[in-house]
């Protein structure tokens, strides 16, 4: 499920937004969005504090409903489904905080990556359970390594650096068995020192097989991790197409700034 | 000297009440207070069945029991799990109440008086009559249900259910139904807590509503807090320790009167003791170790 797509597929399909509204109490988070996040691909979500971006992620990843639209994923309406059964379908997603598993070890954190989604149901079988987590492990460690963590393997996930917690978060997701990751501003809150490390492992997940999509205010970075680029202001897609074309726009620029420096910061 | 058996068979059951609690509020981080109510629907359950199935059918009057508190659980858990927070607190809080006013005052539980002249525990023709044949039932029971735990604590379930106390959308993003999880740590910890009951009525072969009151459903809160709120092995040192203390007070050669409250008294003062010195109490949380993968004997 996680090799990489057909070429077939990359070359035709993704996720589609078709029309997707949703409102918060009057605040229209998003409204009458329609974009394409193809597969083999990474795209890029920008835009000015409160455009809309993380609850384009919560929607496509069930946290929150949409009052309209549809989600399409490989043929299917996925609007509507919660965390888990999108997750079944091979979407994951990562938070715009850390949320690190802070009593968990650092090599647990990475398990849960691997197990969470099928722990329930292989309860009632212990040796197929047994099997399936020692499975997981060989595969941990060696992200680990690669993600230079290999000493903190079995500390506790809240005694890490906030850049550690912020590569345990994408670990995590490396472990995930699904096709798409999404990621909420994975640089965020990061100096710039470790910003290249970062890209790196961004780009191992696509070497994995994986698509991603990624929300992000470095646009520096955003140009060099990026293919394609969707461009939202106001709850809106203002502008979509290859990270070069959309990036060099000066209304989009001023736009963002604008609106950036009129809000000022959003959690 | 039965005495000291009968105490220590003590231990083992509310070894078995706190490890139960273990499961739901230590691992998967629910806080409930019915699990004195859960602890006194297998008590009951079993008090009224086995006379119906005649002697010999103890095993099954227990499996019942836990189920009817399971199965409480299991409508308690639809109607508060899927909500966040607090909420579950003050269901059970409510669900803790109603039970005790219900003992009392249900045409079938005895009020007051209880029910007496409950089967001792056994299986068939063989009934553990003798103190110390009841009490090698109980640790024996303890023992498999501490090893059944740990499997459930130690798989990537147990990791899940711990996932879900620290962060349950960090836990939803990797793809796990938290709900169904939830509703399993709830539903399996009533259970336990049911069958601990069930035990408990067998071996003292009488009940009353005072053994499961809301005083007893905050004795399982210091026995976990105090042993280690969240390990399983903290769980019956906890027992170990508080199950002895009124008994303790009454050797004492203070009037009986005054034992309840002084004994309150004691565990109110540990629990804030604890709480602020050592929160992980007696036996902190055993994070499993994992050895590198190139080093022979994989983990430990
Ligand atoms: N759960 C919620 N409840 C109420 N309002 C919300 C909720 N989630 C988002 N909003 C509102 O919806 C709008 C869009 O928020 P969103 O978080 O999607 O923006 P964003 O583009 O991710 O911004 P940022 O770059 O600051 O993270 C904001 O006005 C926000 O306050
Ligand atoms: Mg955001």
């Amino acid at each position: 499920m996680a090799q990489a797509a057909s070429a077939m597929e990359a070359a035709s399909s993704g996720i589609s937004l078709i029309g997707v509204a949703k409102s918060f109490g009057g605040v229209a988070a998003v409204r009458d969005c329609t974009a394409e996040i193809p597969f083999g691909c990474i795209t890029g979500i920008v835009g000015p504090n409160g455009a809309g971006k993380s609850t384009v992620f919560n929607l496509i990843c069930g946290f929150v409903a949409p009052d309209a639209g549809r989600i399409v994923y490989r043929g299917e309406n996925i609007a509507g489904l919660s965390p888990p059964q999108v997750f079944r379908r091979g979407i994951a997603r990562s938070f715009q905080g850390v949320r690190t598993l802070r009593n968990l070890s650092v090599l647990e954190n990475l398990l849960l990556g691997a197990t969470a989604a099928k722990a329930l149901s292989r309860v009632w079988l212990p040796f197929v359970t047994r099997k399936a987590d020692e499975a997981a492990v060989p595969k941990a460690w060696q992200l680990l390594d690669e993600l230079g963590l290999t000493e903190a393997a079995n500390r506790l996930a809240g005694s890490l650096s906030y850049a550690e917690q912020k590569l345990l978060a994408i670990g995590r997701l490396m472990m995930a068995d699904v096709d798409m990751v999404l990621l909420d501003e994975p640089l965020g809150g990061l100096d710039p020192n470790g910003i290249d490390g970062f890209i790196a492992r961004i780009h191992s997940l696509v070497e994995r097989g994986r698509t991603v999509c990624v929300v992000e205010h470095n646009l520096n970075a955003v140009r060099r991790m990026t293919d394609r680029v969707i461009f939202m202001a106001d709850g809106t897609v203002q502008a979509s197409g290859t990270t070069g074309e959309v990036l060099a726009r000066e209304d989009l620029a001023r736009l963002y700034l604008g609106v950036t420096a009129a809000k000022g910061s959003h959690p | 000297m039965s005495f000291y058996v009968s105490v220590i068979s003590y231990v083992g059951i509310y070894g078995i009440l706190a490890m139960s609690f273990t499961l739901v509020h230590g691992t998967a981080g629910m806080f409930t207070v019915a699990h004195a109510a859960f602890f006194g629907i297998g008590a009951y359950g079993t008090a009224l069945l086995t006379p119906l199935l005649g002697p010999g059918f103890v095993p099954v009057g227990i499996v019942a029991g836990s189920l009817l508190a399971a199965a409480f659980a299991a409508i308690i858990g639809l109607a508060a799990l899927r909500e966040r927070g607090q909420y579950l607190m003050l269901v059970t809080f409510s669900v803790q109440i109603i039970f005790s006013v219900a003992a009392l005052n249900l045409p079938f539980t005895g009020g007051d008086n209880g029910i007496g002249g409950i089967a001792p525990l056994g299986i068939g023709g063989l009934t553990a009559k003798h103190p110390i044949a009841a009490m090698v039932v109980v640790l024996a029971l303890v023992v498999a249900i501490y090893f059944l735990l740990r499997y459930i604590e130690r798989s990537s379930l147990g990791r899940l259910l711990r996932a879900i106390r620290e962060d349950e959308y960090a836990a939803e993003a990797l793809g796990a139904d938290v709900f169904a999880a939830k509703m399993f740590a709830f539903v399996a910890s009533a259970g336990l807590a049911g069958f601990a009951g069930a035990v408990f009525a067998h071996h003292a072969s009488y009940i009353n509503p005072v053994s499961f009151s809301f005083e007893v459903a905050i004795l399982i809160v210091t026995i976990s807090v105090l042993g280690g709120q969240y390990s399983l092995l903290g769980a019956i040192v906890g027992a170990l320790v508080v199950v002895w203390l009124p008994y303790v007070i009454d050797f004492l050669g203070i009037e009986s009167v005054k034992v309840s409250a002084i004994t309150q008294l004691i565990y109110g003062l540990v629990l804030i003791f604890v709480l602020f010195i050592r929160p992980s109490g007696m036996v902190p949380e055993q994070l499993r170790g994992f050895h590198p993968p190139a080093q022979p004997g994989a983990e430990r």
